[in-house]
């Protein structure tokens, strides 16, 4: 593990048949910090976790969590000593009551908070009693944050952990993973809902079509992003904007809309020198740089 | 925890098999005069062909079947494989459960007509030899394990909530007929089940006292088990959930 990252992935691949899931994925998560893994519905976030976790056997490439090998069974079963895991279905065990699937879950870690365990049955108000196929989605999702938030892990992965829930459960479990994160747990989740990701991520890696095409903190994002508009009186060329920093270009008519990463004062002056009769910079949202990157990859 | 989670996936099944076949077996030898009037023969006979053979059949058909459905390839169809595999526990383990308890309740099944033939006798005015209700048992106990191992290996394999089942009652009737060949009749697990020399005699000739113990045909039918399960678990360690 290179130091510093608590998750690595190198030419990480997945391939069902003629499928390929996930393309030579490189990801490289850095520890105490909640990174947002940021893709459209189908571009392989799910397999990419599982991959993580053991559940899902990689067809090529290496990956590496806590320090242990993804596809060395020993090292794996000692990886998920460390890992709490939310599913994308919150799917637990339908026959058995809440508290039984608290208790079945409790027995296997040593990191168990039965002070957490207390507050956040109150706090969800889960019904101890109701067996688990009983439960509403937005309680299913509950009982599985309760199982994961209720221990202390190194590492905690959440697959769309919000799907199902509603805007006030969404805040909860917003601010539960900024204080698991506080509590120094690094926290990995998957989502395609950007404003999530974007209130509580420290970093975002973005996925398309199985490989990671953007690995970004969203400081960098509020300091070195740019979206600059330049408006001309002829019609512009792409090529006159093949800059160094340059993320995405669009031209729509005379108007040209540019994604920098950097060096946007050198393509500002690009623009005066090509006589552009409007230069307008402003800072970039992440959801900008979402679809740039995920439509400009089509 | 791990074997509390097998024994709630499938105590529901056990229970219902063991109280139907507590029933099977307590209806027929507590109405054991009214029914040996018509036909004399002796206790021992009549208690072999109403429970240890007539039940016996029907014991390797379901129970085996019904017990060795579930694992990890029926959690992917309900959600719930990733959860499961999440946790810090192998696969191995995870399988071993399964079939160790799977074993333990046929084992445990397969007791229950010794158990209340032995039981229920001496409150009817009858005695039955403890070793010969031990001899059915550990005949039921060995060939019910085959079957179990059979299905246990068809529900690692076949996705669907019902498909492995219905391949299983197939794969049982198959085996069934195709070992009821005159050539292939030593290899019956039906037969061998039975205790008895085939073909069976008449009612009045029926003594219910089985042949001597098949050792090596036992120990080969366990080692057949013992593959199948270890090529579930072997299925599963590479399976994708």
């Amino acid at each position: 593990m290179t130091q510093g990252f608590v998750m690595e992935t190198r030419n990480l691949t997945k391939r069902y048949g003629a499928l390929e899931a996930v393309h030579e994925l490189n990801l490289s998560v850095p520890g105490q910090q909640i990174t947002g893994f940021l893709g459209r519905n189908g571009a392989g976030k799910s397999t990419t976790i599982k991959m993580l976790l053991g559940v899902v056997h990689p067809t090529a490439g290496t990956g590496s969590v806590l320090g242990k090998r993804i596809d060395n069974p020993k090292e794996s079963l000692e990886m998920r000593q460390h890992i709490a895991y939310v599913g994308e279905d919150k799917q637990t065990y339908a026959y058995l009551t809440v508290k039984e699937m608290i208790r079945f879950m409790r027995s296997f870690y040593s990191d168990w908070r039965p002070d957490v365990e207390k507050r956040l049955i109150k706090e969800y108000e889960l019904p101890l009693e109701r067996k688990v196929k009983a439960l509403s989605k937005g309680m299913r999702t509950k009982l599985a944050l309760l199982l994961a938030l209720a221990r202390r892990p190194a590492l905690l992965i959440l697959d769309e952990p919000s799907e199902g829930l509603d805007p006030v459960s969404i805040e909860a479990l917003l601010q539960a993973l900024a204080g698991a994160s506080a509590d120094g747990t690094t926290v990995f989740f998957s989502s395609h809902q950007i404003a999530e990701v974007e209130r509580i991520a420290d970093r975002v890696c973005i996925i398309d079509r199985g490989s990671v095409v953007m690995e970004v903190s969203l400081d960098q994002i509020r300091q070195d992003y740019r979206r600059i508009t330049l408006g001309f009186s002829v019609y512009p060329s792409e090529a006159d904007f093949r800059l160094e920093g340059i993320e995405h270009v669009r031209i729509d008519g005379r108007q040209i809309t540019l994604l920098t990463r950097r060096n946007s004062d050198a393509v500002v002056e690009r623009a005066h020198n090509l006589g552009a009769v409007s230069v307008d910079v402003v800072p970039t949202s992440l959801r900008e740089i979402f679809l740039a990157t995920v439509k400009g990859e089509e | 925890m791990l074997w509390y989670k097998a024994w709630r996936e499938s105590r529901v099944p056990f229970l219902l098999i063991a109280l139907f076949m507590a029933g099977l077996c307590i209806y027929p030898v507590s109405g054991q005069k009214v029914f040996r009037a018509s036909v004399p023969i002796s206790y021992t006979a009549y208690v072999y062909i109403v429970v240890f053979g007539k039940l016996g059949n029907g014991f390797l058909y379901f129970p085996p079947s019904l017990l060795g459905m579930g694992g990890l390839l029926r959690e992917r169809g309900r959600g719930t494989a990733a959860l499961s595999l999440s946790l810090p526990v192998s696969r191995l383990r995870q399988v071993g459960v399964r079939a160790a308890l799977g074993l333990i309740e046929i084992a445990a099944l397969a007791l229950v007509p010794a158990i209340l033939i032995l039981t229920l006798s001496p409150i009817v005015g009858e005695s039955y030899p403890i070793s010969l209700a031990l001899h059915f048992a550990l005949l039921w106990i060995v060939c019910g394990s085959a079957i179990f191992a059979m299905a246990f290996l068809l529900s690692a394999v076949l996705p669907g909530e019902y498909t492995a089942l219905l391949v299983s009652f197939i794969a049982i009737r198959l085996l069934e007929s195709v070992t009821n060949m005159s050539s292939l009749q030593p290899f019956s697990l039906f037969r061998i089940e039975g205790g008895m020399k085939w073909p069976l005699p008449g009612l009045r000739m029926i003594t219910g006292l089985p042949e001597p113990f098949p050792w090596a045909t036992l120990f080969v039918i366990a080692i057949v088990a013992f593959a199948l399960i270890a090529m579930a678990t072997r299925i599963t360690q590479r399976e994708d959930f």
